[in-house]
């Protein structure tokens, strides 16, 4: 009977402690082999890569990834994988605003005008003179691909 | 010693290695990740309702901005502006938010962040500016705000959820009439934060801190914020009206991020500031 609690003592405390686990939030991350921005790369993380937390000191984490132990920056990790992009849908009934209209709210007298935007926002820009539908709608619209942002990234190296 | 002596030490001794075994790991101080240990016991659909809460008040929020000001109709600047921010979106937290930009006209010296990724810059704001780096600064700093949700736990926006405080977190979400007087109340009380009283002095530090670490992750040169930060802070005149009324003083701004950048190890960090580039969209000497 002592002999079972004793090996069960023994392996309790051989067992492992439990590691927390990151995700990397941003596109990528730096891990430096000091916590300071002077320190030599390690190696560069990419979005969802998976790492261990060793210990945290001020901004900056202690982590392990593969065969790799360094530092990174607390802001770009998380507790969880990243997340999807959350979106918002104006209304039902949205269409493809006339891209050439500049139309303040105040301005707005025909429903023609109002393309684009959801029932309750036509009424509110037709009497509002303080919040410009339009505007926002052309803001939500215009379409940047990743790819584009990708290419224009290098460009700053240059 | 006594048999029963024994076995009530060797009790002990498994309670203890018990004990041991389930106690939480304590790793060296608490950090972001601990603050939302909600997260464990939140679901994907109560963060997603949240985050539509806040994206629903964010262009409620945007409009007005657009409304007081205009929106400058220049689109290959403003796609200019769009892929700098985006870059920088890009190398910062909480990729669940799609960030647009876009540029007021107006020649005051401001730029704003309205919950929900909607980041603007005033026409003023960039006539200063000398090189893409600052750009990417300013923007970053309101990414920042974003990020750290300054004005979201200013109003506690939340969805319809079970991880929702009561009163306008419960209301947010709905469509009743309540819900819509409930949205319209948190968009003057945010607008009213902008425009009049300011963030608290620890949120604009902390953008300044956050946004600079953003702004270093894409590759920019760490300093161009707080170049900027010391221009505009050398602007006299009564011409220009500059962001002073909403933000602490720039003399703290600037010491405080200084500071942090000493510390971090950015000040000798020689990067690029994309002055060309800059200089082809905005036309500036």
């Amino acid at each position: 009977m002592y002999r079972v609690i004793l090996a069960s003592i023994c392996t309790l405390a051989v067992m492992p402690v439990c590691a927390e686990t990151l995700y990397v939030q941003s596109v990528k991350a730096k891990v430096l082999s000091a916590p300071s921005f002077k320190a030599d790369q390690v190696l560069e993380l990419s979005k969802g890569d998976a790492v261990e937390l060793i210990e945290q000191k001020g901004a900056w984490y202690q982590v392990s990834h593969s065969e790799h132990q360094g530092w990174v920056s607390r802001l770009l990790v998380a507790p969880h994988p990243p997340r999807s992009k959350v979106s918002y849908i104006s209304g039902e009934d949205a269409e493809t605003i006339d891209k050439g209209a500049r139309v303040r709210a105040s301005k707005v007298a025909t429903a023609g005008a109002a393309r684009g935007l959801s029932a309750d926002e036509r009424r509110r820009a037709s009497t509002e003179t303080v919040a410009d539908f339009f505007a926002l709608h052309r803001m939500e619209t215009l379409s940047v691909e990743n790819s584009e942002v990708m290419t224009f990234m290098q460009g700053v190296k240059q | 010693m006594s048999h029963g002596v024994q076995h009530r030490l060797l009790v002990g001794t498994i309670c203890s290695f018990l004990l041991l075994a389930i106690a939480p790991v304590s790793d060296a101080g608490s950090y972001r990740a601990r603050a939302s240990q909600s997260d464990a016991i939140v679901t994907q659909e109560d963060i997603t309702a949240d985050v539509e809460a806040e994206i629903k008040v964010g262009r409620e929020i945007a409009a007005r901005i657009l409304g007081r000001f205009g929106v400058l109709d220049d689109t290959r600047l403003t796609r200019y502006v769009n892929l700098v921010g985006k870059s920088v979106a890009l190398n910062a937290s909480r990729p669940e938010i799609e960030f647009r930009f876009a540029i007021l006209d107006t020649q005051s010296v401001n730029a704003y962040a309205a919950p929900g990724g909607y980041i603007f810059v005033t026409k003023g704001a960039l006539d200063l500016m000398q090189d893409e780096a600052e750009l990417a600064g300013v923007l970053a700093h309101e990414i920042a705000h974003v990020t750290e949700k300054h004005i979201v736990d200013e109003l506690r926006i939340r969805g319809e959820s079970k991880s929702s405080s009561a009163g306008i977190a419960a209301l947010i979400g709905g469509s009743t009439d309540a819900a819509r007087v409930a949205l319209q109340q948190a968009v003057d009380q945010a607008v009213g934060i902008l425009f009049e009283k300011g963030l608290k002095q620890e949120d604009e530090h902390e953008a300044d801190s956050v946004g600079t670490l953003f702004l270093t992750n894409t590759g920019y040169d760490p300093k161009a914020l707080h170049r900027y930060l010391q221009r505009v802070a050398q602007i006299k005149g009564e011409q220009v009206e500059v962001v002073s009324s909403t933000h602490p003083p720039f003399h703290a701004r600037i010491n405080a991020l200084g500071s942090m950048m000493a510390e971090a190890g950015m000040k000798d960090l020689e990067m690029p500031r994309a002055q060309e580039r800059f200089k082809q969209h905005l036309g500036n000497n």
